[in-house]
């Protein structure tokens, strides 16, 4: 871990928090046009890039910028530990009320970020989605999928992928976010009731290349949209789902059962046939989901005490009670 | 020091702030009775909170919580049951469909010593589709849970605060309240109450659908005996799948036949499952030792026992 010199002390308005991940633009271009944007605003703030992992050379650019024009806060884990870790640490770092959340590349055009900061004395999140009619085919069909998925975990926010946000500090006191949920900051922060605001910003020119992805990068997305809706539809009542999951199952059981017993009046034997396995199999499997249904209730109900399901925005009584 | 503590989640009720105020108000005027008035803006969109903080300022009485979003009426009851003060509370719909007029009565029952009042509204103003659906519910919630109560979907009820503010509410877990506490050994009463049709706005909570009212009370069902007996609780279940298992052993060796593949499978699925059923239990008895409040509950059902003080609430001079 390495740290540049401090900023001078005291309160800044706005913590610019980047994580580098794996893509990356050129990091004193990048710094450049940031750094240009936010001083139109009248805004003091800080730069805190969190490196995930070596980056020899984004460490070097960054280190030249720190000493020659701006010093910078830089933290480098040693290992790489994922988006949403290299943020969390990050937003630890940032003494700034206003946390703006940039990538280390550039997504949106940097000139109309201080558009979303604007927005930040209404809401408590801000987030960007790209304006991509300038995109080319495969980004944009690449984009359209990526929110359909995300609507299914119930996310109504356009271009979860956008990793352009503004968000209040306080949000992290209550928000957990955990790996790789990154894209629905937005949606998960909306669940505790904060106020969250879409904004249109332009795309960059770079970000309209033809970018490919690892397979795996998508499957990966998949799973964690499956694993979060699951969690926002079913945290509640787990035995709602693996209820209904374990009925279906032991319904099937029975239901070749059934058409058993009928071959049987019909004069077939039963006890020879793999039909009577299978249908004793399905309705094992039935009563076992449902069993880990009723495991996953009682995790909820003895945990419960500690995560209350509702938050309280204030409470009104009279000055004199209290 | 407050006596009575009245609970009404609102959603979208800007019209019934000021007439549901007015109603309780009148209804205990007669009596000299301690109470407060705690309302529970559920993330309303229109000017609920405005009209009630209106309220807060006139009548010291009045105490207003405000979600920061629509949470649902269960979150709403939970958190009024934890802001309320009162030694009894009494929950009660927002939308005036029930009458504040039955209050009084509600509490001389639990003056009488019992420990729940439940309203059962016996002509509902409501359509016959919603009252069809919410017989049947309460017919498969008698059965299931081995207790009658009649009306498991009106709100207007009164319970003594001890017994209900240490059981964990999510979910709908208040739909279940009157069953939990009856199993729990609570003395319940069921009074008739008055029903009113709507007179402003739309109902907002939807239909309770039986499926997931059944999935809800199977739940509910073993999460009671769970906290009952954390180690034990699923023996009974166990002890019935190791008595198939025997018989269909006993039926494998003993019987006079020659299917042996297929009859030994069965047999050895179920051995399984008598396998998996007792891990199973193993690993819910985990959670009763990582989380010691898991027995709550139970505590609270075996202290009602032990007779609870009175709450003396004066009467109104006849």
């Amino acid at each position: 871990m390495m740290h540049a010199p401090r900023p001078p002390l005291g309160n800044v308005d706005v913590s610019v928090v980047i994580p580098v991940v794996d893509r990356t633009d050129e990091a004193e271009a990048v710094w450049r046009a940031y750094h240009a944007a936010l001083t139109s605003t009248e805004r003091s703030y800080e730069f805190i890039y969190v490196l995930d992992g070596a980056h020899p050379e984004y460490a070097e650019a960054l280190a030249r910028i720190s000493e020659r024009e701006f010093p910078l806060t830089m933290v480098q884990f040693n290992r790489s530990f994922g988006q949403v870790a290299c943020l969390l640490e990050g937003v630890r770092r940032a003494r700034g009320d206003t946390l703006l959340i940039l990538p280390a590349y550039f997504q949106v055009a940097p000139e109309a970020i201080p558009a979303l900061l604007d927005q930040m004395e209404s809401v408590d999140v801000a987030a960007a989605y790209r304006d991509r009619s300038g995109d080319n085919s495969l980004g944009r069909l690449r984009g359209w999928w990526f929110e359909t998925f995300a609507r299914m975990a119930g996310s109504r926010f356009r271009d979860p992928g956008c990793a352009v946000r503004a968000v209040k500090r306080y949000v992290f006191d209550e928000l957990q976010l955990h790996h790789e949920q990154h894209p629905f900051l937005p949606m998960l922060a909306e669940q505790l009731g904060f106020k969250v605001a879409q904004v249109s910003l332009p795309q960059a020119q770079t970000d309209r290349r033809l970018r490919t992805h690892n397979p795996t990068t998508y499957l990966s997305i998949f799973l964690d949209i499956v694993a979060l809706s699951f969690l926002t539809r079913f945290m509640q009542k787990p035995f709602r789902f693996f209820g209904s999951l374990g009925a279906i199952f032991i319904a099937l059981g029975v239901a070749t059962g059934i058409f058993m017993l009928i071959q049987r009046q019909m004069g077939q034997e039963m006890a020879d046939r793999p039909i009577l396995l299978l249908t004793v199999l399905l309705i094992v499997l039935g009563i076992q989901i449902g069993a880990v249904g009723l495991i996953a209730e009682i995790i909820i109900f003895t945990r419960n005490r500690s995560q209350t399901i509702y938050r309280i925005d204030k409470i009104i009584v009279q000055p004199d009670e209290e | 020091m407050v006596a009575v503590s009245i609970i009404v989640p609102m959603y979208d009720e800007e019209e019934n702030v000021g007439p549901l105020h007015s109603a309780v108000t009148q209804a205990l005027a007669g009596w000299e009775l301690d109470y407060e008035l705690v309302l529970v803006d559920d993330g309303s969109t229109d000017r609920t909170c405005e009209q009630a903080a209106a309220l807060v300022r006139r009548d010291r009485r009045v105490r207003v919580v405000k979600f920061r979003r629509n949470y649902g009426q269960t979150a709403a009851m939970a958190a009024g049951i934890e802001v309320a003060r009162g030694d009894v509370l009494v929950t009660m719909d927002g939308d005036l469909q029930n009458d504040p007029a039955d209050i009084p009565r509600l509490l001389e029952c639990i003056d009488d010593g019992y420990d729940i009042a439940i309203g059962w509204r016996r002509r509902r103003q409501d359509g016959s589709a919603r009252v069809l659906v919410s017989k049947i519910a309460n017919r498969i919630m008698a059965r299931i849970m081995g207790v009658a109560v009649r009306d498991s979907g009106c709100s207007l009820k009164a319970y003594r605060a001890q017994l209900i503010k240490g059981i964990p509410m999510y979910g709908e877990m208040h739909r279940f309240l009157p069953a939990l506490s009856q199993l729990a050994g609570a003395r319940l009463i069921e009074l008739e109450v008055n029903h009113r049709p709507r007179r402003f706005g739309v109902s907002k909570y939807g239909f309770s659908r039986i499926q997931k009212v059944m999935l809800d009370m199977i739940s509910i069902r073993a999460l009671l005996s769970y906290a009952r007996a954390p180690l034990t609780w699923h023996l009974r279940v166990v002890g019935l799948s190791l008595l198939v298992n025997i018989a269909m052993f006993g039926y494998v060796f003993l019987g006079q036949h020659d299917s042996y593949v297929i009859t030994g499978g069965v047999a050895m699925v179920l051995a399984s499952l008598t396998l998996f059923l007792v891990a199973w239990g193993l690993a819910g008895g985990l959670f009763a030792v990582l989380e010691p409040n898991v027995r709550t509950y139970a505590l609270i059902a075996a202290s009602l026992s032990a007779r609870l003080p009175r709450v003396t609430s004066p009467r109104p001079p006849a």
